[in-house]
């Protein structure tokens, strides 16, 4: 299934999704999401991220198989992890000089992603990238072009409706956000983040209901995502039933207890059950969150202090952009991308587990731990990372 | 006259329900006949005011958050006058010529204002933030308080068209801080306006702070700063004021004060206070008696929005919405963040309903400052005006989805709790690119529909003149000034309850509302198709009652407490202040519909009983 379907339209970058178990077609994030799903090694935790990688073993050779069996060729003559394994020990190298503003760190982003599209052309994950950086630097009308562009060609390139939805987002029209995102959920069911963004613009539309029950479908396939947990409480506060309210906020704190929103949500529902005490514990819970996290709060990031949300968006955007390349096979310039992603944002994720991915697959056993362990630095609440370590650990031993 | 001991608590909370729902088709019926257009009027009227911020070009915070503006009938002609507020130099802001400075402009009818700034000897040239006005010696002559960036200022109106500043012997300058709205109220009952006096953040130039958003320098924001709390005066009676933020409760809590606005929320007869704070959670200040507040925010579920955050609040306005007896508030936020409008459930719980009754619809991407729930088209229920514009002046440098200038948003109310953005037909008014500040909203012209004053940020102002009566528009409607004899002069806090049939509505007179400023002292009542107003009820501060019954519609209303409605004295000009007989008419220029209600004078039926009252 969904060969035929492939073989409609040639461009580079149309997949099949198997993860979804439907013959449609999706972006480049999906290729992620098919591998951890044939592998089974899925890290939990929070918000589903995209492209998102395993940690073990998974197809992203099939997809560079795919992308090189496509016509135009630029790909072929790539060869496989052998042919271009680099020098051992380039993951403990000190990191190449990065830029220590936001503008020049997207000024840099913007020549990778200039040439990841000069040289995938036909790409439309390259084009993705590079709409994502465009929307990112405020240009969403140039943003909005070019996902209209992949969609032309790709209309179910589900990825472009999320875009497109989140620009609609940005821009206040809510009904048009909520169709973007529905259609990217019907091409992709699995892009669970979208959900989130899908019930946001249908509480805004006054439709809680509705964003009620995307909430709860959301829950099933993430049910540890706090933010889902919150969003799903406050809808239900929103339609009055306090209950349910407040155990959907008792569960978000289990996994988030510093979440000021959740503890406003559940001193709320409290004081709407009549439980006045707890109301005020909940509430002053809240306050001394809200106190702590003063300093760092969204809001405040995102209006006076952007250099951190830069280096976190800049990571995201060589992470994706080192995918295409690795999905080509050409490994070293993806290696290349991931580990100056790594630079960018020391706390960056995605670029980490995609090393570890192509470390441990390249028998690169102590980059790989090295890797690991900088994973483990940034998330010590992660068990996965220590797993994923030991098992490293099992297979270099002679 | 009546004597009660409150606002009849039981009868307040929920009239909605049944009653609501069977009269909101036949209002609705009625609506769709009268459409809203809002002309500018600006360049005609006369008014050159030009507004500056200080502009230093250092990104001082404190520019991005002025100004706000007053409409007051200051010489009781019975036209309505605009002050408007103004930023100064700053620090490093090259500054030549005459100092900038707040600007009076005296109604002369027939949409013309005169500049009587220098005559009336108000134009303080501090760095303008918001004001408030009430009558503080209750001498019938509202007064002025400036709160700046810097010392305030409280103007007395000496009667004469003129006023003096008495803030020193008043002691109400309160040092050098960042100001935000003002209010005056009567927080003990004691027929005496006290002031409220909001503050938004601790600043100073050495504590300047600059930020960029991808290499493009910004204005900060205010969680960059510590927090300041607000101030209490009371006022003693004999022209004096003493500070009195900590034993009153209101010093406890240091925010980031904006908007102001009074309420009674629940209905104990004594007026309450809520501060929307920016980026930080909202205050309501209790009244508890005898001047004492406790901030019950948290508890009344008022605090953040809907979804537990704390938005960049900007401006704050107080009506009941949806006519249920109960007060709810209207808050405008910065960008990408919908505005909340709280419903009172009437248990001492608000809920935000903005997303469910659309009353955000339209104004998400842009930033909101001043706002009103306003009839504008007297249907009975309230609609909403958000003035908008960035307040950063090179925000399409980073970000495309929004825009340093941008139209205002009318949102109008159906009568069913929701309502339709009616933004793109509402007339050239609502697609005037603004950088709104301060709004304010009254009857410029005395023709029985709410107009529109807009305060933009380095820009001149803009007027909106409602159109309803030249669209041919039948709907009835009524205008009510209270004149106080034991309480306050103005009646700041009394609440009035006008009942036409099915259709049930309150409001309060108000001193300081919406975005640091104050509008609003006439009361505006549309009445829809009704054309005899069954009960008009004044409750005031302390309790008593005063009640007429079948009321004739489209008239300014005088209540003067102990006597109910008085009849007014028609000699050309629209009314003549009863307090004031004697003094200048109204010029009687644009009279139509209110000229023809001046000369047939007030009629009103036999003085009433309400409930809980000794008649």
């Amino acid at each position: 299934m969904g060969e035929g379907r492939k073989s409609e339209r040639p461009g580079a970058g149309s997949r099949f999704c198997g993860s979804c178990g439907t013959a449609r077609k999706v972006g480049l994030w999906c290729v992620a999401a098919v591998a951890a799903a044939a592998t089974g090694v899925y890290l939990s935790g929070s918000r589903s991220l995209r492209g998102r990688a395993p940690l073990e073993d998974g197809p992203p050779e099939s997809a560079a198989a795919e992308q090189r069996a496509q016509p135009g060729g630029a790909l072929s003559g790539q060869t496989g992890i052998e042919d271009q394994r680099p020098a051992p020990g380039s993951a403990q190298r000190p990191s190449e000089s990065v830029p220590q503003t936001p503008a020049s760190l997207y000024a840099e982003a913007y020549q990778v992603l200039k040439r990841l599209n000069e040289r995938f052309p036909n790409s439309p994950d390259a084009t993705e990238m590079m709409a994502r950086l465009q929307s990112i630097s405020g240009n969403t009308a140039e943003a909005v072009r070019l996902w209209k562009e992949i969609l032309r060609s790709n209309p179910d390139y589900a990825y472009a409706h999320v875009g497109l939805g989140s620009v609609a987002a940005k821009k206040g029209e809510h009904e048009e956000a909520a169709e973007a995102f529905r259609r990217a959920l019907a091409i992709h069911p699995q892009l669970t983040a979208t959900y989130l963004d899908l019930a946001d613009s249908l509480v805004k539309l006054g439709r809680v209901e509705e964003a009620a029950a995307v909430l709860r479908k959301y829950l099933e396939m993430e049910p540890r995502s706090a933010a889902g947990m919150i969003l799903l409480g406050q809808a239900y506060l929103q339609s009055k039933e306090y209950e349910k309210a407040k155990t959907q906020f008792e569960a978000a704190i289990l996994v988030t207890p510093d979440s000021p929103p959740a503890q406003y949500g559940l001193g709320t529902a409290y004081a709407r059950l009549g439980q006045s005490e707890k109301s005020k514990q909940a509430m002053a819970r809240c306050l001394e969150l809200r106190s702590k996290l003063r300093s760092v709060t969204e809001d405040q990031r995102s209006l006076n202090d952007d250099l951190g949300l830069a280096r976190e968006n800049v990571e995201k955007l060589y992470s994706g952009a080192g995918r295409v390349y690795a999905a080509a096979g050409d490994l070293r310039q993806a290696e290349e991308l991931w580990l100056k992603a790594a630079a960018v944002n020391p706390k960056g994720v995605d670029c980490r587990r995609q090393l570890v991915v192509l470390y441990r697959r390249s028998e690169r056993f102590q980059d790989a731990l090295e890797i690991c362990r900088q994973l483990i630095e940034i998330d010590p609440g992660n068990a996965d990372y220590q797993r994923v370590r030991e098992v490293i650990q099992g297979r270099s031993r002679p | 006259m009546m004597g009660a001991s409150g606002r009849e608590p039981g009868t307040g909370f929920r009239l909605r329900g049944a009653l609501a729902a069977g009269f909101a088709a036949l209002l609705l019926a009625s609506a769709a006949e009268a459409q809203i257009v809002l002309r500018d009027v600006s360049s005609a009227t006369g008014i050159d005011f030009r507004h500056t911020d200080g502009s230093s070009g250092r990104h001082y915070i404190v520019e991005t958050v002025a100004s706000g503006l007053a409409t007051l009938d200051f010489d009781g002609d019975g036209l309505i006058d605009v002050y408007f507020l103004s930023g100064a130099p700053l620090r490093g802001t090259k500054a030549d010529g005459p100092l900038p400075k707040n600007h009076l402009y005296r109604n002369l009818g027939g949409w013309k204002f005169a500049d009587v700034t220098g005559r009336a000897g108000v134009g303080d040239t501090g760095f303008g933030l918001g004001v408030a006005v009430g009558d503080c010696d209750n001498d019938g002559w509202p007064d002025l308080y400036l709160n700046n960036f810097g010392p305030n200022v409280l103007y007395h109106n000496n009667g004469d068209g003129t006023f003096r500043d008495v803030t020193a012997r008043a002691g109400v300058g309160r040092g050098n801080k960042v100001g935000a709205g003002a209010n005056f109220l009567d927080a003990a009952g004691d027929g005496h306006l006290d002031l409220f006096v909001a503050n938004y953040i601790q600043f100073s130039y050495e504590l300047e702070r600059t930020e960029a958003i991808r290499g493009v320098p910004m204005y900060p924001g205010p969680l960059l700063y510590p927090p300041q709390p607000n101030q209490f005066f009371r006022n003693r009676g004999d022209g004096t004021f003493a500070e009195a933020t900590q034993s009153s409760g209101i010093g406890g809590d240091a925010g980031t004060g904006m908007g102001t606005v009074l309420a009674d929320y629940d209905n104990d007869g004594r007026t309450d206070i809520f501060v929307c704070n920016d980026a930080m959670r909202n205050f309501l200040f209790h009244n508890l008696g005898g001047a004492r507040f406790e901030e019950v925010g948290l508890a009344a579920a008022i605090a953040f929005n809907y979804g537990g955050a704390a938005y960049g609040n900007m401006g704050a306005d107080a009506g009941d919405y949806d006519n249920d007896g109960l007060v709810d508030f209207f808050v405008t936020s910065y960008h990408r963040q919908l505005p909340a409008l709280y419903r009172n459930s009437g248990d001492g719980f608000f809920e935000d309903v903005v997303n469910r009754s659309g009353a955000g619809r339209g104004a998400f991407g842009n930033v909101k400052w001043g706002c009103g729930l306003v009839d504008f088209d007297n249907d009975g229920f309230k609609d909403v005006f958000i003035g908008c514009g960035h307040l950063q002046d090179n925000i399409e440098a980073v970000d495309d989805t929004t825009t340093y200038l941008a139209a205002p948003v009318l949102l109008r109310n159906l009568g069913n709790g929701r309502f339709l953005n009616v933004s793109d037909s509402s007339g050239d008014g609502l697609k005037v690119k603004m950088v709104a500040r301060g709004v304010a909203f009254d009857d410029l012209d005395n023709d029985g529909d709410v107009d529109v004053v807009v305060l933009n940020s380095r820009r001149q102002p803009n007027l909106l003149r409602n159109m309803l009566n030249e669209t041919g528009s039948k709907h009835h409607w009524l205008q009510v000034q209270l004149r106080g004899v034991k309480t306050n002069r103005d009646g700041v806090g009394a609440r009035v309850r006008v009942v036409a049939g099915d259709l049930v509505q309150i409001a309060e007179v108000p001193s300081g509302r919406g975005y640091q400023s104050h509008y609003g002292s006439r009361l505006h009542f549309g009445l829809g198709s009704h054309e005899r107003v069954d009960r008009v009820e004044v409750h005031w501060i302390g309790g008593g009652v005063d009640c007429a019954e079948d009321v004739a519609v489209d008239r300014i209303a005088i209540v003067v407490e102990g006597r109910g409605l008085v009849p007014t004295t028609a000699s050309g000009g629209y009314w003549t202040n009863v307090h004031n007989s004697g003094r200048r008419k109204g010029s009687g220029v644009g009279r139509s519909k209110a000229g023809l209600a001046s000369e047939a004078a007030l009629i009103s039926g036999p003085s009433c009983c309400v409930p809980g009252a000794s008649c």
